[in-house]
């Protein structure tokens, strides 16, 4: 059988093209709001979710207090809270410390190509599988960050159109080729809709609304 | 900019908060029932199908044409089982598109 941290970085290479788009497009955002190289890369690097390094852009831009800051990207990543919950009991085995070591790799397409691989590794094996996807996701992340600031920092914009549709296409796509359980795919379609009903009254905590009653939901109404 | 790296590094320590204290509990997670196994898992799909809404412009049904992308992108993913190639098609003709060829 081959090495799970190999079958990871297979399983992430095609994460690790998509995240190479979107976070080109990051790099070019950032140095357009005035970060220089080191910042825009080692943003990347520390936080590693686009969105929430857009939240710290706006932030800082508009001199956000600091106690603001830390609700607005608790907020945005809070998600990253639920997704380690959901991936923790498949690491069964594995030390806290190499766990907390490889925390910072998880983001939301690490987390789906982790939970859609073979149910039948161990939690040491699914604990490789998930380093494998993360570094290479990890990498291709921070050189497309340093290429988006290095190269790209002199057109003058991206076209908005191009940029809003990275995410919703990427994940898509990937949700499209996974064969997916009547949970997932019902859940997937429930914080679909229930996002823009939501949003006009939760704003941008719709998402976590959205998942908060879709997490109910299974537990009140599962078959268990 | 100076105040830019104390901004970096709060987000950073708040991201890797929220991602490593699920691990930090990991002994106790781990024993969490099968049913909060699944609502868990519930809860991260929902997130995504969250994630893909709002990035569309959720609170604006307007935006179809974004909408139909996506569902296309899903049904030809699904289809032919590449996601990566569809990912970069379909971006390539919405960008297209929207900047009048």
């Amino acid at each position: 059988m081959n090495n799970p941290l190999v079958q990871g970085i297979r399983a992430g290479l095609p994460v690790a093209v998509s995240f190479i788009s979107s976070f080109v497009v990051v790099g070019i955002f950032l140095r357009q709001a005035g970060f220089d190289l080191y910042q825009s890369v080692g943003m990347t690097a520390l936080i590693f979710a686009g969105p929430a390094q857009y939240g710290v852009a706006h932030a800082i831009q508009e001199t956000t207090a600091f106690w603001s800051l830390i609700a607005l990207v608790g907020a945005i990543n809070a998600r990253f809270f639920v997704m380690s919950a959901a991936l923790a009991p498949s690491f069964k085995g594995v030390s806290r410390g190499n766990l907390l070591f490889a925390a910072p790799l998880l983001s939301a397409s690490t987390f789906v190509v982790t939970v859609s691989d073979d149910e039948n590794l161990t939690g040491k094996e699914k604990f490789r599988f998930f380093i494998g996807v993360g570094l290479i996701s990890y990498l291709a992340a921070i050189l497309a960050t340093a290429a988006g600031a290095l190269l790209l920092s002199r057109l003058n914009h991206v076209p908005e159109a191009c940029m809003t549709m990275i995410l919703p296409l990427f994940f898509a796509a990937q949700m499209g080729s996974q064969d997916l359980s009547k949970l997932r795919f019902g859940s997937l379609i429930f914080g679909l809709i229930m996002t823009v009903v939501f949003k006009p009254v939760l704003g941008p905590h719709a998402i976590l609304g959205a998942a908060l009653i879709a997490g109910l939901a299974v537990l009140v109404g599962g078959k268990r | 900019m100076t105040q830019a790296w104390t901004f970096i590094l709060v987000a950073a320590m708040v991201s890797y908060f929220l991602r490593a204290l699920p691990f930090f509990g990991s002994h106790w997670i781990t024993q969490i029932s099968p049913k909060g196994k699944e609502a868990l898992e519930g809860m991260s799909y929902a997130i995504i199908g969250g994630l893909v809404s709002d990035s569309l412009g959720a609170g604006s049904l307007g935006v179809w044409p974004r909408w139909l992308a996506v569902l296309l992108a899903f049904v030809l993913a699904k289809h032919f089982q590449r996601p990566t190639l569809i990912f970069y098609s379909l971006l390539g003709a919405y960008c297209l598109i929207q900047g009048g060829l």
